[in-house]
């Protein structure tokens, strides 16, 4: 065991620890009445527990901290020492070591742990009330939360989040410490840092109590402080603050606004009523000083009844509740402030921005042509304009995804009864905002996959036990943010794919000859194929076989694509990429030949002018890019299906695109300006031409066509 | 290490004290990888023996053999050695009244078991502090 491994010593500790316990016992069980060797008893539970729980023993410390109790019942004479006591701390010894000797504990030694609890509460009552020890509950009920004086951060932190429930409370605290405060080594800033550290805080120094210069005793504390402080924790969480200078300073602690709203008179209270609120002056003192009309303040301090700083703290304490309740009061007005639209008139919103912005194109190229400064310095400002509106009618349109993952609760819970399945549903990443009609055309694809994973990915529970599985199955859906798109990841804890079985089904049916060599990657993506299904027996659950091949020109149409990852036995993995809205696509405008295409910006790593490219010695068909080989090949000869000689290709601009990690160059003739615009579709007629998913208005109202990255890339690769 | 608690640290010595091997080990692990210097003591006696001037920060546990922390600490602010020395306490929640006890022999700061690391690397640099002031 090396000197820096605590848990390694702390297992050879309580070894030793054990050995002595069960020693001591035995000698108690001789002579009951020797108060040593009860502590000593005790002080080795203690260690165990303390030492324990710092490393993680959870298990081990919850135990013995209730058998530890039973022993310090003994000692502080609570209770006696008897023989069924002894008899239980032997057990108790042997339950500790059988924990140590496997941190995974089966039922049985658990069940042995529970029963000698039980019979411990029933020989000392007063056990019942002692329980698993843990940090957090521990701040929450007992008040002195971790650290006391010494760190605030880590009493700061636990109160806010305990005590976050009751809604934010703040606080008058005046703070007068004694002369001889330094004395007793406290300082009294950083107590105020501590205060602060709690939450927003307005603090006033006093220094009235500040003597002339030649009678000041430069060890003594003269000065005392006004605290308002605004937090989530407990009374008691700040007193706490104070809990070691408590004989050393004067502390009074008022509660003066509470979270809540009914107590929420903008007003607050007046200075008179603060003052007598803090102890300063009687209602009475108030009362005729009121009487001689004028500032109130003024009087009291012309009386000698209170210092200018005194009146300035109640004056500041005023403004600052004041200012929290106004404060409150337009955060209750504005979370009010939303009101329900009808979807139809948000979608023409976007579709009308979306329009605009292709307007404007037209409007910007014909500023750009007339060489006019006064249009094009208008159009400009119309554009940054525009893309403000953009945004705004974006996020108008956007909703969090919750929506749709909700239904699938209810879906999980129908299916695994149907099927016998065990399944925990976990969703992750719920509030991740995708477009509202993006959300809509996922709804089949995504309960399409889910019916997969339950039906042909989650083993039945008996089948997963005998694979080492807990019985129950876990589906897992996240969503999170990717750049300008967003990630659903599918994941199952099932028994995976088998690639074998994948390879046959499409050797079988006709997709594959047999003698392929294919990655891993590429047999997945085969059951994304066109009428592939690699069960026979089609259940009514996933359907018939019309599957994944669906589910991805789904996806594709949206935009996305879809990637299936898998390891047998372990379980499935299904990423599904998705961009954030539909309407509006930033692309890369290129020409080949006479058409113009649009790339979209996201899948664009670089254009480069092919004549500074490096060509693979020996196939002509690869490019070097940053280290690697990069297949490419001509837009031109994929779109004529000309055979594509590469000799023409002197002048052409290479443009690296990468979709799903595959990397591909395209050959272009010529490389313009990046070109927002809205999509639209191609029709039904020529949906599934290969290469391009629709088609934009340029602004001079010709046509480009929107390329395919992700089919273009597949296509590329296989090549 | 870390360099929040590393830097520009000209390696203050920290005594710790406690019966449980393990305690020690974990406490020096993270005490010496935030750029202290590491004392041990194996109980209340030990501890004074080990005690000199140039000891920044002292952390006892409280159960102990032979003299325990609230003995330790009594013993500290009344000896002749280092007695304002700043002592973080560490105790488990079940020992409320310990808590009190110690306060009222002198101790700095009192950290509750289990705690993270950040939690005792916090208390033992602001109690330092408190003593530069």
């Amino acid at each position: 065991m090396s000197a820096s491994d605590p848990p390694a010593t702390f297992r050879e500790e309580a070894g030793e620890l054990l050995d002595r316990l069960e020693a001591v016992l035995i000698r108690l069980e001789a002579t009951p009445d020797a108060p040593e060797l009860i502590d000593e008893a005790f002080r080795s539970l203690h260690t165990i527990k303390g030492s324990g729980s710092m490393l993680g023993f959870d298990e081990l410390a919850s135990f013995t901290h209730i058998v530890e109790a039973a022993f310090a019942l003994v000692r502080d004479g609570h209770a006696k020492i008897s023989g069924s006591l002894i008899e239980l701390g032997l057990q108790a010894r042997d339950h500790i070591a059988a924990i140590m000797a496997s941190p995974e504990l089966d039922d049985q030694t658990r069940g042995d742990g529970e029963r000698i609890l039980e019979q411990l509460r029933a020989a000392y009552p007063a056990l019942a009330s002692e329980s698993r020890p843990q940090a957090s509950s521990v701040s929450a009920t007992a008040g002195p939360a971790s650290v006391a004086i010494g760190s605030a951060d880590a009493v700061g932190s636990d109160v806010a989040t305990t005590g976050a429930s009751g809604g934010e409370t703040t606080f008058r605290i005046q703070f007068a410490p004694k002369a001889q405060l330094f004395r007793i080594g406290a300082n009294p800033i950083l107590l105020l840092k501590e205060l602060r550290e709690l939450g927003e805080t307005v603090i006033i120094g006093f220094t009235d109590r500040l003597p002339a210069l030649d009678e000041l005793d430069p060890e003594a504390c003269y000065l005392r402080w006004d605290i308002l402080l605004t937090t989530e924790a407990e009374e008691n969480a700040v007193r706490d603050v104070f809990i070691f200078v408590e004989d050393g300073a004067e502390i009074r602690i008022d509660e003066i606004d509470g979270g809540n709203l009914e107590d929420s008179d903008i007003d607050y209270k007046r200075i008179g009523e603060i003052l007598v609120s803090r102890g300063l002056v009687t209602p009475e003192e108030i009362q005729l000083a009121v009487n001689e009309k004028r500032y109130l303040g003024d009087v009291l301090v012309e009386k000698g009844l209170l210092t200018s700083d005194q009146v300035n703290a109640a004056l500041q304490e005023q403004q600052y509740v004041r200012g929290r309740r106004e404060t409150r009061q337009r955060a209750a007005a504005e979370s009010q402030q939303s009101i329900k639209v009808d979807t139809r008139k948000l979608d023409s919103l976007v579709n009308l921005v979306g329009e605009f912005v292709a307007e404007h194109a037209t409007l910007a190229q014909i500023a750009a042509e007339s060489g006019d400064g006064k249009l094009t310095s208008v159009s400009e400002r119309l554009e940054s304009l525009i893309r403000e509106v953009r945004d705004v009618a974006m996020d108008l349109h956007m909703v969090p995804v919750e929506m749709l993952f909700s239904t699938f609760r209810r879906l999980v819970r129908d299916l695994s009864r149907e099927l016998g399945k065990e399944v925990r549903l976990q969703l992750e990443g719920t509030d991740t905002e995708l477009d509202k009609n993006v959300i809509e055309r996922l709804r089949d694809p995504m309960l399409h996959i889910i019916r997969n994973s339950l039906d042909h990915g989650l083993e039945p529970p008996d089948e997963r036990v005998r694979a080492g599985k807990p019985r129950e199955g876990t589906l897992r859906v996240a969503a999170s943010y990717s750049g300008a798109h967003v990630l659903i990841r599918v994941s199952d804890d099932g028994g995976g794919i088998n690639r074998d079985a994948v390879w046959r089904k499409a050797v079988e049916r006709g997709l594959l000859t047999g003698d392929e060599e294919m990655e891993p990657q590429e047999i997945y993506d085969l059951i994304c194929a066109p009428g592939f299904s690699t069960t026979d027996t089609a259940t009514n659950v996933s359907g018939r076989g019309v599957g994944m091949d669906v589910v991805r020109s789904n996806i594709e149409g949206l935009g996305g694509s879809i990637h299936i990852d898998s390891e047998e036995g372990h379980g499935t993995i299904i990423n599904i990429r998705i961009p954030l809205t539909l309407a509006i696509v930033e692309g890369l405008l290129v020409r080949v030949s006479d058409q113009y295409y649009l790339v979209n910006l996201a899948n664009v790593l670089e254009c480069i002018d092919f004549s500074t490219v490096n060509r693979h010695s020996s196939d002509r068909q690869l490019v070097e890019y940053r280290g690697s080989l990069v297949p490419f090949f001509d837009l031109d000869s994929y779109f004529s299906a000309d055979d594509g000689s590469d000799g023409s290709a002197v002048d052409k601009q290479l443009i690296v695109v990468s979709s799903d990690g595959r990397t591909v160059g395209l050959l272009v003739d010529e490389v313009y300006d990046t070109f927002q615009s809205v999509i639209k579709s191609l029709g039904k007629m020529y949906e599934n031409v290969p290469g391009v998913s629709g088609a934009v208005i340029l602004g001079d109202r010709r046509l480009a066509l929107m390329l395919d990255v992700d089919r273009l890339t597949r296509n590329g690769v296989r090549h | 290490m870390n360099p929040e608690w590393g830097e520009d640290r000209l390696a203050e010595k920290v005594l710790i004290v406690d019966d449980s091997v393990s305690m020690r080990q974990m406490e020096r692990m993270i005490l010496t990888q935030a750029g202290y210097e590491v004392v041990e003591a194996s109980d209340g006696k030990d501890a004074l023996s080990k005690l000199s001037a140039d000891i920044s920060v002292v952390v006892t546990d409280l159960n102990m053999p032979n003299m325990n922390g609230v003995e330790l600490v009594e013993a500290i602010r009344a000896g002749d050695v280092n007695r304002s020395v700043p002592i973080l306490i560490l105790t488990t929640e079940s020992e409320s009244e310990k808590k009190r006890q110690g306060k009222e022999a002198g101790a700095t700061a009192w950290l509750t078991k289990p705690f993270e690391q950040h939690q005792l690397l916090k208390a033992v640099r602001k109690i330092s502090e408190k003593v530069r002031f």
